[in-house]
């Protein structure tokens, strides 16, 4: 059917069906391609058997920030797994956001030899590989010295061959919860000073006074949880502290300088996009440089930096799985592991793959909120 | 960032040498505070730079057995690794007597890269021409079989060649493979959107480590006789997983491009292959030129990550050559010779990007 010329315009605007023969045959040839795909997926699903996670492991992990022994069965690995990807994540993405803002800064610095200095760093390590960069550090850490002769900063922190030994508190899950009650205290204490419904502010007040109450009672009646034992060179090892290994440290450190050098990009964007009126605008105020930075600048460019940063984290989360470049146990590492053990690598993938989705979903709804959050009211997205 | 002064005739030599001292000072020494800063700094980077100059090449040594026998001799650089080893980081397990046939291909990509940055080619005949006659060429020199060239196969192949081959790959098939992808997630058919928009967002979520595992590692075991090559399924797998991501770009551009110009192509009697090829998709590929680069360069860092499902590429070839204990001290050396390759390809072409750009924008007068 050939369009008329002279048709009127609404109905040449919305895009015409194709000739019914050709819309069949395409029909009919997508059919022929995905009925036998779903198919097949279907007969893969329903002749799998996902036993193999109750069952033990018997293989153990050098390291893992969850409880770990051999005898635990494939699904509490898994578990163990995510504990790791998590934690080396999470590190991560503070590290490289602390980094990436100092770099940023010094790119937008007045003074010209810091802001090149910045450059250099941002386009030397976005421009190499974080397999290489993870193969070096790691090569690095193998290569330092002995525990005896190790590198001490401070005589607090020890680094060897063996990895970074530091202090620790004597009852690390008390302080743990300890350290969260503080900062869940602090935000509801910001949170009451603020103008809001009385009912809420109440509230506040109420979660603060119960957060300062049980600190003071926990640390008077079990002060192990705030007690820091510090490390000391002994013999051929240390004595207290804790014990991060080499491949974490390694780990860490790539991921960290990898990401920041994109992160910084992300600072510099983000701060290059404020109009120059609204600086101005603060300047004829006499407002002094450093609240300006703090109530225009900050404000404004986190408009656009929220939204980079929240993919950050997910591509940092991603990355995690070169954690077998150094042979940490990372829920890749231990998905890779399951597979040549157990034989079952459908099932494997299946569970890693639901692991990663699921664990990037719940960073990005987090994202969502934060950027939902940092929004100006009136503005495009606000 | 440097204050550019307005375009003017150029000023005489001796006001030449007088704006510099300007912009110089603006950038360096505009403060007391600013000064002291650029002097610190300079102080700082000068000492290193000696060092370093005195590392690399005062106290580098070019003619040594091993790691200890560089000590012995100056302490400096061992650079003794790399005529003893480079042949295992630019070829990997290629045969040896047969290593002229990957750096031939090798050099055939390169030319081919470099070539395609002349305007004079960039048309999609010439272009589509130009590499696919590379890319077999490339094939053809590395595989073997006619001429009295032996066979290799796959496994064998490695180092900077196997890069090169991931690289291009990713580019001649996955760039089509994207657009294909970013056409159906825009279809009007509810069938084709959702199964583009499926495996766009499902490879997006996961690592490009279980895509690769997935194929090199989990396929051979879902079906055993029909598994094909190891080296094919990882190199669909890659390309699959930049498509993905470039077909997340091309969309950026096809929303881009102004509802108007549509209808005004479909009030002139096109379909849809006739405006998109004439009218959206030559704006579509203007405006995602820089995403594009970025992802072009991603991907080609991203070839490293085959050296973790058991390919000898430019990153695990240089981390076997330090496997011997002979130059495992050499580790620093190595790496910032293969680091340096990597930086050359990615800088380069993230430079002639950012050039592409300004030149487009100089075209387009936005």
């Amino acid at each position: 059917m050939r369009r008329q010329i002279g048709t009127p315009y609404l109905q040449v605007a919305r895009p015409l069906p194709w000739p019914t023969l050709r819309t069949a045959l395409g029909g009919g040839a997508l059919v022929a391609v995905i009925v036998p795909v779903v198919f097949a997926i279907r007969a893969a699903i329903t002749s799998k058997n996902f036993s193999f996670l109750s069952q033990p492991t018997n293989w153990g992990m050098d390291f893992s920030v969850l409880p770990y022994s051999s005898s635990d069965p494939y699904w509490w690995a898994f578990v163990v797994g995510i504990g790791n990807t998590v934690l080396v994540g999470f590190l991560s993405i503070v590290l490289a956001t602390f980094v990436g803002l100092f770099v940023g800064l010094a790119r937008l610095s007045k003074n010209g030899l810091l802001a090149d200095l910045g450059a250099v760093y941002v386009n030397t390590i976005r421009n190499v590989p974080v397999i290489l960069q993870a193969m070096f550090w790691y090569a690095v850490v193998l290569h330092l010295p002995p525990t005896r002769s190790s590198l001490d900063l401070f005589d607090t922190f020890y680094l060897s061959n063996r990895g970074l030994q530091m202090p620790s508190f004597v009852d690390a899950p008390a302080a743990a919860a300890m350290l969260g009650l503080t900062v869940v205290g602090f935000g509801a204490g910001l949170l009451a000073s603020r103008p809001g419904p009385r009912l809420h502010r109440l509230i506040f007040v109420l979660v603060f006074v119960f957060a300062v109450a049980t600190l003071a009672v926990v640390f008077s009646y079990h002060p192990a949880a705030a007690t820091i034992e510090w490390a000391t060179r002994a013999g051929l090892g240390f004595n207290g502290g804790v014990g991060v290994p080499g491949e974490f440290v390694a780990l860490l450190v790539s991921i960290t300088i990898y990401r920041s050098a994109f992160i910084a990009e992300i600072f510099r964007g983000g701060f290059n996009a404020i109009s120059h009126e609204q600086i101005d605008a603060a300047r004829a105020l006499n407002m002094p440089a450093w609240l300006t930075l703090l109530k225009i600048r900050l404000p404004l460019a986190l408009v656009s930096i929220v939204p980079g940063l929240g993919s950050e984290c997910v591509t940092i989360m991603k990355i995690t799985s070169i954690g077998i470049v150094v042979g940490f146990m990372d829920l890749f590492a231990v998905s890779s592991n399951s597979t040549l053990l157990t034989g079952r690598a459908v099932e494997v993938l299946a569970t890693m793959v639901l692991c990663y989705v699921a664990l990037n979903c719940s960073i990005l709804l987090v994202a969502h909120a934060a950027n939902r959050r940092v929004q100006i009211p009136g503005t495009v997205d606000g | 960032m440097v204050s550019v002064a307005p375009m003017r005739s150029p000023a005489p030599p001796e006001y030449a040498v007088w704006e510099l001292m300007l912009t110089l000072r603006a950038r360096y020494c505009s403060t007391p505070l600013n000064a002291f800063v650029s002097l610190a700094l300079f102080g700082i980077i000068l000492f290193m730079l000696v060092r370093a100059f005195d590392w690399a090449v005062l106290d580098g040594v070019w003619n040594a057995g091993s790691v200890t026998e560089c000590q012995r001799a100056a302490g400096g650089a061992c650079w003794a690794v790399l005529p003893a080893r480079f042949r295992l980081i630019l070829f990997g397990l290629y045969p040896f007597d047969q290593q002229w046939r990957p750096s031939l291909a090798c050099m055939v990509m390169l030319l081919t890269c470099i070539g395609s940055c002349v305007p004079a080619l960039w048309q999609p005949r010439r272009l589509a021409v130009l590499w696919l006659a590379a890319y077999v060429t490339f094939l053809g020199l590395m595989a073997g079989g006619f001429l009295g060239m032996p066979v290799v196969i796959t496994d064998d192949w490695g180092g900077l060649a196997l890069t090169f081959l991931l690289f291009s790959s990713a580019m001649i098939l996955g760039m089509p493979l994207a657009l294909l992808l970013a056409l159906c997630r825009r279809s009007r058919f509810m069938v084709l959107r959702l199964t583009a928009g499926g495996v766009i967002d499902f490879l997006r979520s996961i690592p490009l480590m279980a895509v690769l595992f997935a194929v090199a590692i989990v396929l051979p075991v879902m079906l055993p006789n029909a598994s094909g090559d190891k080296l094919v399924r990882v190199i669909l797998g890659f390309t699959l997983f930049f498509a993905s991501y470039q077909a997340e770009n091309f969309r950026g551009g096809l929303q881009a491009v102004a509802k108007g110009q549509v209808e005004a192509a479909i009030s002139l009697g096109m379909k849809y292959w006739q405006y998109h090829l004439k009218i959206i998709l030559p704006q579509v590929f203007r405006i995602v030129l820089p995403q594009t680069m970025n992802q072009v360069v991603s991907c080609f860092k991203d070839t490293s990550y085959v050296a973790l499902v058991g390919f000898f590429d430019m990153t695990a070839s240089a981390s076997a050559a330090l496997g011997t204990g002979q130059w495992a001290l050499a580790f620093v050396e190595v790496y910032l010779v293969v680091g340096l390759i990597y930086f050359g390809f990615c800088y380069s072409l993230s430079q002639y990007g950012s050039y592409l750009e300004r030149r487009a924008d100089v075209a387009y007068l936005r």
